[in-house]
């Protein structure tokens, strides 16, 4: 109790200090002392002392005051008791020691809170500052990061740019410029970056160009050549494998290359073979695909689409530069030789087919196919000319025109298959046919003649089997030939076999110049084979014919007209050949609807009339000449023993140029030579016994021996070397005219020998023995026999008289012996007239046949 | 007689095969010359008229073939010839060689006392030449025939070979009749006799 009533003064001492610890404060403290563990209870107190008051003196006051208060009270007590006082005395002293040594403690406590108080409000104070610190690091920290960021898509966007990626950095520079950059908007380096996003944008675009326009350079145009040298490479192989195909299936020999056939047949490697990407090759195109999607994202595609097609444009200027310059200087002599002309056109091929590629892997984004052709149509234009030169250039040079025929054809095989549009390409794969034809036709004449000049106008013989079928395999006439005994000799001479020989050549090497790349115009091509091979039979073959046949050389003539023969015969052959012939090659280009028609078998017959007229005129030349130097003498009156050498030299020769020179005409001519000939001779004896003043008797039968003669020649003329071409039924037909020719002849002789008109009178015996004899013939024979015995007569009379008179020998003849007087027309003429004649006779006119 | 001509002469030339008998007589009769070569079959002839001493001569040629096969055809012509040409290739010895030949062919068919000249043809082939012509000279003229060298290509001596041909035959027929003329003419027939000698045999 008494510890509640000092608890209460405290209290009240307390509450009586000027602004002193409060009641609660008080309580507090005293509450505190009174515990036994009061020091540790008296801390927070003290804390609490120091954070209110920043100062334990107010406490210490308190404390003070307690620690009086306290004393009073014991003081009260012990006065009240001093027992207890007394007895308290030790144990107050001990606690006033007890308590000055707390307060001492207190103090120092006191003293250490004070200091440890200022310490943490330091320590707080910089626990602040450090707070304050941390969140502007923290700050600094984010900014750091907003700005490496940015530095970071910045930089991205350069190493893109120096990556060549202008796509992703520029969706980069998009993402950069759409960064959050509040808190470093007002950077300077930002402000840079940002304000350079359009340069960088700029410099991407241009980076896009540049890269674009290196590809042009770097990537297509110096692989030009190699591209294109690689797409005739596919070409040449498809050709070859197609070809192969076509001989193993001889269904597909119709079909060209490019066809639709021959592209579903056609092998995938061919078939999808990327002449841009390849073992050779490898040409990417991301640049293109860069480039687009660049410019689609900047929403200037169409920029791009300019500035490719210009660069394609100059692209384009550069390769056909010299192509230009030629044309604007007129000098379209280009190209040295094939070689160069390849070159170009590889370029050229390599252009047109990766612009047709990019423009399709581009799907026509970037380019239309229009424009693709339109390209191509513009080079075209300007190359043509200058190709057209350098094959008008080579026309004289079959190899050289083969060359081209494969560098011209290839190129128009691969554009084709581009799907370009190869007309105007393809006139000059026509002209370049048709100067190689004409360059065949003259290399052709250039053998033909240097064999005519060579030949020896006679019949082939060939002296084995071998020899033979060599013969019958080049030859286009067919014959047959059944005898089996060596050797055997043809109708026609060596040159017919060899031409034989050589037209084929021409035919197959025609054939073989257009096996490959002529897939058009069929029918055209047709009809200039047709033409040519008419040219090389008429222009050459005929017209050599035609001037051999008017040669003076009877051994040229009659060889040249067997010759003419077989060729004309050939013509049809040659005409089935070419259309009916199942030689691949020819296979190849036939056309069931345009079969050629040779024109040369008109020309042909004309050629062999007028050569059959050519023979006629040099046989009637020879024959005209040979009776000029026939001479009968009709007075003659001595009988010969055998023929004069005039009608033997005649004979002679008139069997030989039957048997040996002529022995292989065609039968049609060789009969009617005979005929002509012989009737001619008819002719010309019958003249010469008109034109005779006198005949004699003797020379009559003078007469008979010469015609006996020459009728003896007669059999062996008419024997024939037969071969197929002749026909029986014409042969003997002719003998049998020939047998007759002389029957006139012989009724003159035959009335000549009887010596008068006696005979002839008789109705019976004139329709028998003299039909031929015309009245006024009949007459006119006799009388010059009687004339002739008339002279004598009257020469011997003159002579006697002479003789009588003895007058001397007259110095003049009297008549010429052995003058024939021909009329220039080879017909007999006749002094008689009808009026003379008529009166001579009075017997009845006979009718003739 | 025909009254175009004076004289009518027929000649033969034979030879080897190839040496240009053809030629010589196609540049004779025709002044032409062709460089093909054509083997005669068996024989051709031409005529031609050449004007002698005034006379006019009618020169029936024979151009015979050269070669073996036709040698029982051409032999068939030598009789009633009046002068025979022998023709060899001055570029080809061999040619030359067979001459002696030739002579016996005459000697055996043609009709004994026939004139008789010596060609040696293709002369224009000088760096070819390999009969020389003292050789040819020598060897005609020890056999008592005329010679000559000609070329049918370049038109060299050919004239001349058939008019000296011509002259002998001539001048042999004036010395053996020498009163065969009649109305100022000389006339043979084709049985190589004019028309006197006919009656009194010639050459």
């Amino acid at each position: 109790m008494s510890h509640q009533a000092s608890n209460g003064n405290v209290k009240q001492q307390l509450n009586n200090q000027d602004g002193g610890t409060t009641t609660k404060d008080y309580s507090l403290i005293q509450y505190a002392l009174g515990s036994d563990d009061y020091l540790d209870k008296f801390v927070p107190i003290l804390k609490a002392e120091l954070l209110s008051k920043k100062s334990l003196d107010g406490l210490i006051r308190d404390l003070n005051d307690i620690s009086k208060n306290k004393e009073e009270t014991l003081e009260g007590i012990s006065f009240n008791s001093v027992d207890d006082l007394a007895n308290s005395m030790d144990t107050i002293s001990n606690i006033v020691q007890s308590s000055s040594d707390l307060s001492q403690e207190i103090m120092s406590i006191n003293s250490e809170l004070s200091k440890t108080g200022i310490e943490l409000t330091e320590k707080k104070r910089l626990a602040l500052d450090y707070k304050r610190l941390y969140n502007k690091i923290n700050e600094t920290e984010a900014t750091i990061n907003s700005c490496l960021d940015m530095l970071d898509k910045m930089n991205k966007v350069l190493d893109l740019v120096e990556a060549k990626e202008f796509y992703k950095a520029l969706m980069n520079l998009n993402l950069l410029s759409r960064s959050h950059i509040e808190n470093i908007e007002n950077f300077e380096f930002t402000k840079r970056i940002y304000n350079s996003i359009p340069a960088i944008k700029n410099v991407i675009i241009d980076e896009t160009l540049n890269q674009l326009i290196r590809w042009f350079n770097i990537s297509l145009e110096k692989n030009l050549t190699t591209i294109g040298e690689l797409l005739f490479e596919n070409f040449n192989t498809i050709n070859q494998v197609w070809s192969d195909k076509q001989l193993e299936d001889l269904n597909l020999i119709r079909f060209k290359i490019n066809s639709p056939i021959e592209k579903t047949l056609r092998l995938e490697e061919f078939k999808f073979f990327d002449p841009l990407r390849n073992d050779e090759v490898q040409i990417d195109l991301d640049p293109i695909y860069h480039s687009i999607l660049v410019f689609q994202s900047i929403n200037e595609f169409d920029r791009l689409k300019d500035d490719f097609s210009n660069e394609l444009l100059r692209k384009r200027d550069r390769l056909i530069y010299p192509i230009k310059d030629a044309l604007a200087s007129n000098n379209l002599d280009l190209f040295a030789n094939n070689d160069s002309l390849k070159v170009v056109i590889f370029s050229l091929t390599a252009f047109f087919v990766a612009d047709r590629l990019i423009t399709a892997k581009t799907e026509y984004l970037l380019r239309s196919k229009k424009q693709s052709d339109d390209l191509f149509e513009s080079v075209i234009s300007k190359f043509i000319p200058i190709l057209r030169r350098h094959i008008e250039k080579n026309k004289h040079d079959g190899q050289k025109l083969k060359e081209l025929n494969n560098i011209i054809g290839l190129f128009i095989q691969v554009l084709e298959n581009y799907d370009f549009n190869i007309d105007p390409l393809y006139q000059q794969l026509m002209y370049l046919f048709e100067l190689y034809v004409e360059t065949s036709i003259d290399t052709f004449k250039n053998d033909y003649l240097s064999l005519a000049a060579e030949e020896n106008p006679q019949p082939l013989t060939v002296q084995n089997e071998s020899q033979l079928k060599t013969i019958q395999s080049c030859c286009f006439y067919v014959f047959r030939t059944n005898k089996v005994t060596f050797p055997i000799t043809f109708p026609f001479s060596v040159i017919y076999a060899a031409t034989c020989s050589s037209l084929r050549d021409f035919i197959r090497n025609i054939y073989e110049f257009l096996s490959l790349y002529y897939n058009h115009k069929t029918s055209t091509l047709l009809r200039i084979i047709g033409n040519s091979v008419d040219q090389v039979l008429i222009g050459t073959i005929l017209k050599d014919l035609d001037q051999k046949i008017n040669s003076e050389y009877k051994e040229i003539v009659a060889q040249n007209l067997i010759n003419l023969e077989f060729f004309s015969n050939s013509v049809i052959e040659i005409e089935k050949y070419l259309n009916f012939s199942s030689d691949p090659l020819i296979l190849k280009l036939r056309s069931p609807s345009s079969l050629i028609k040779l024109r040369t078998e008109a020309e042909f017959r004309r050629v062999r009339t007028k050569a059959e007229e050519g023979m006629f005129e040099l046989v009637d030349s020879k024959t005209g000449m040979l009776f000029e130097m026939l001479e009968f003498d009709w007075e003659s009156k001595e009988v010969n023993d055998e023929p004069s050498i005039g009608i033997k030299d005649m004979s002679l020769f008139l069997k030989n140029i039957f048997m040996l020179d002529f022995s292989h005409l065609p039968y049609s001519i060789k009969s009617l030579l005979l005929i002509r000939t012989f009737d001619k001779l008819v002719t010309f004896l019958k003249t010469s016994i008109f034109q005779a003043q006198f005949i004699t008797a003797e020379s009559v039968k003078n007469f008979e021996i010469d015609i006996n003669y020459i009728e003896t020649i007669i059999p062996s003329l008419t024997q024939e070397s037969r071969d197929e071409r002749q026909l029986v039924n014409e042969n003997e037909s002719s003998n049998l005219t020939l047998e007759t020719i002389f029957s006139g002849l012989k009724q003159i002789i035959e009335l000549l020998k009887e010596g008068n008109l006696e005979g002839y009178k008789e109705d019976k015996g004139r329709m028998r023995k003299y039909n031929s004899i015309r009245p006024e013939e009949a007459i006119e024979l006799v009388q010059k026999l009687e004339d002739y015995q008339n002279l004598m007569r009257e020469m011997e009379i003159n002579e006697a008289t002479e003789r009588s008179n003895g007058d001397g020998i007259d110095d003049e003849p009297t008549r010429t012996l052995f003058s024939i007087k021909r009329a220039s027309t080879g017909t007999t003429t006749y002094n008689n007239s009808p009026a003379k004649i008529s009166s001579m006779f009075s017997f009845k006119k006979p009718s003739y046949g | 007689m025909n009254n175009e001509y004076d004289y009518l002469f027929k000649l033969l030339l034979i030879g080897d095969s190839g040496v240009g008998k053809s030629c010589l007589l196609l540049r004779f009769a025709e002044d032409t010359y062709t460089q093909d070569y054509i083997s005669t079959i068996g024989v051709d002839f031409k005529i031609r008229t050449i004007e002698l001493d005034g006379k006019t001569i009618k020169l029936q040629i024979w151009d015979t073939a050269g070669q073996e096969r036709f040698r029982t055809i051409t032999s068939s012509y030598y009789r009633g010839a009046h002068g025979i040409i022998i023709v060899y290739d001055v570029t080809d010895q061999e040619s030359f060689n067979n001459v002696n030949q030739w002579l016996q062919e005459i000697d055996r068919y043609a009709t004994s006392g026939v004139m008789k000249l010596l060609v040696g043809n293709k002369c224009d082939l000088t760096d070819k030449k390999v009969v020389d012509y003292a050789v040819a000279k020598e060897y005609a003229d020890s056999r008592g025939i005329k010679f000559l060298e000609t070329s049918a290509s370049e038109s060299t001596n050919v004239e001349q070979a058939f008019i000296v041909m011509s002259k002998q035959i001539k001048a042999q027929m004036a010395n053996s009749q020498p009163a065969n003329t009649s109305n100022g003419k000389a006339s043979v027939n084709l049985s190589g006799t004019s028309v006197n000698a006919q009656q009194g045999g010639c050459c």
